[in-house]
């Protein structure tokens, strides 16, 4: 199947430091490529050279075929990449609907009825009946099915996903694969995600970074089981490290 | 792009436009054999107070530098009246104008400011103008410009410039209304909240906030050009005086930044006060600063913003809502 992003080789370097070290991959639509490293391993990075936040040193990035590295953050959202962010970015002032909103009559797909796709939107994250409330007021958790429906406003294809599932309960963190894995049907979706079972269950594929390099991509129950995995988390099991 | 609003046959908000003109312009034939000179002023200064709220209280940018605009569009104004003997009227293109241009290179200059940076940035600038201004021979120095009395028609002056000032007022309220209300009103708001999470939703952020930065430039350049019209004369230190940045920002805060009914409210309880304690001096002063203090200690977000926190009462709804909901929601 022909990729929706392809990367090649991207490289960013904080001066000495090699953040993202030449990093080669492709996602396409109707998979979710999931993204897993210790801490500081460059994955918050890599999707800010995705989508546009950082530019590169080198490397280049490919959406649908179209060159984007040197596009601006809202070009490159407008092509349809749709990111959450780890720290959830809602805008205070403005009603759940209107936060999703905003990114539908900005983003990619403009064509359709705006307001019917943003309470679509939010039905699929569970956020409908909260839509008139100002996104200001609300809870941790409601402000990350904010951030997932935000990235859906605009993502129309490829969801960069950053640790969404961080902080859900069990049984919240099953809806989201069930959403992630509806989202993957049409969409290129990329997950980094700790907590490894939720990932094993709408992953593809996984990635691993260390020290801004891939280290392993491949089935994730292969990159789960291999060895060079295990040792970068310095000897603890995923599975014991996702459970804490 | 039109955008449907719900599925309501008729929205109650869209006529509140014809309603604001038709209340405006009773309320201007009432006031005109009156106090035209104080209800003029009272509509430059609120029109001035609207197009900085939409730079502050809608897209985030605080400015204490638009007593800039007011001087240039004065400037502009009397000078291109002298230079070119047109009509004082027409010279009012030439405040907005200076104002939107000179904006534009203010923007080359402030454009990796925020916040603190840029407020006091674009303060240093204000100040520059008034000290070039006071250095310009040609456009009087620190003497000012006196306009040149052969361009008007001094029978019907005042009530020209009055009606102008209405026409001002009117214009800045229903246009920063609609404009809040369209796809550019949701990405101001946006950019404000979260400049960074407004780009990710595929917000151009820099060329937004250059629109609003603009316009409210062109608003106090107007009505600066308006104010002084009335006056005939403009020099320095009153045209570029910061006394209109501080009328501006106590009207905003007082009355409730990022509402639209917030400088309507302040305007009117700043003159209401100032004609209270017109008698009493300096004591004025005293009042006015006393005033904003317990107003932001009480209702920190203005007095419109409180009562509307309380009730959710808004006469210019910006808000967007899907329509009616669905029954079992």
């Amino acid at each position: 199947m022909k990729p929706v992003l392809a990367v090649e080789r991207l490289e960013k370097r904080y001066g000495v430091k090699t953040v993202v070290d030449q990093v080669s991959f492709t996602a396409a639509a109707g998979e979710c490529l999931g993204i897993i490293g210790p801490n500081g391993a460059g994955k918050t990075t890599l999707f800010n050279l995705l989508d546009g936040c950082v530019a590169p040193n080198a490397g280049r990035v490919m959406l649908d075929d179209v060159d984007i590295t040197h596009l601006p953050q809202y070009r490159r959202a407008r092509r349809g990449i749709g990111r959450a962010f780890q720290i959830p970015r809602p805008f205070a002032g403005l009603t759940v609907f209107e936060n999703v909103l905003a990114g539908v009559v900005h983003g990619a797909d403009r064509s359709t009825a705006p307001q019917r796709r943003a309470i679509e939107i939010l039905e699929a994250v569970g956020l409908a009946h909260k839509r008139d409330l100002l996104a200001g007021g609300l809870p941790l958790l409601d402000r990350k099915r904010l951030e997932l429906a935000k990235a859906m406003s605009v993502g129309t294809r490829l969801l960069l996903l950053d640790e969404v599932a961080g902080g859900l309960t069990e049984h919240e963190v099953h809806q989201l694969v069930d959403i992630v894995n509806a989202l993957k049907r049409d969409h290129a979706v990329i997950w980094i995600e700790h907590i490894a079972h939720a990932l094993m269950a709408a992953a593809d594929r996984i990635m691993v970074l260390h020290f801004g390099a891939k280290l392993v991509e491949g089935p994730p129950a292969d990159v789960m089981a291999s060895a060079i995995v295990q040792e970068v988390y310095l000897g603890i099991s995923v599975d014991v490290a996702a459970d804490r | 792009m039109k955008l449907s609003r719900g599925q309501m046959m008729v929205d109650p908000r869209a006529i509140l436009p014809v309603v604001a003109i038709a209340v405006g312009l009773s309320a201007g034939a009432l006031v005109l054999p009156i106090d035209r000179r104080l209800a003029m002023e009272m509509l430059l200064v609120f029109a001035m107070a609207q197009g900085w709220n939409l730079l502050c209280g809608y897209t985030g940018l605080l400015s204490f530098g638009h007593h800039a605009f007011v001087g240039l569009g004065a400037y502009a104004l009397i000078l291109t009246v002298n230079a070119l003997g047109i009509s004082p009227y027409l010279s009012l293109g030439a405040s907005a104008l200076v104002c939107v241009l000179v904006a534009l290179v203010m923007v080359l200059l402030l454009h990796r400011m925020r916040d603190a940076y840029f407020s006091i940035g674009i303060w240093v600038l204000a100040d520059s103008l008034r000290l070039l201004f006071g250095q310009w021979e040609w456009a009087g120095s620190s003497r000012g410009v006196v306009l040149d009395a052969s361009a008007i028609d001094p029978a019907a002056f005042a009530d020209n410039v009055f009606w102008l000032a209405l026409a001002l007022a009117l214009t800045t309220q229903i246009g920063t209304y609609v404009l809040l209300r369209s796809r550019i009103g949701l990405a101001l708001m946006a950019i404000r909240d979260n400049e960074n999470g407004a780009a990710s939703v595929g917000i151009a952020v820099a060329r937004n906030r250059l629109a609003a930065f603009v316009i409210s430039a062109a608003i106090c350049g107007l009505a600066g050009g308006l104010y002084y019209l009335s006056v005939l004369y403009v020099d320095p230190s009153g045209g570029f005086d910061i006394d209109w940045q501080i009328k501006i920002l106590f009207i905003v805060m007082v009355g409730g930044a990022g509402t639209l009914e917030g400088p309507v409210l302040g305007t009117l309880i700043y003159f209401g006060l100032r004609e209270l304690f017109r008698d009493a001096g300096d004591l004025y002063l005293i009042f006015q600063g006393a005033t904003a203090m317990i107003v932001m200690l009480l209702a920190p977000n203005g007095i419109w913003g409180s009562i509307q926190a309380r009730t959710n009462w808004r006469l210019f709804s910006i808000r967007w809502t899907p329509g009616p909901q669905k029954p079992g929601e």
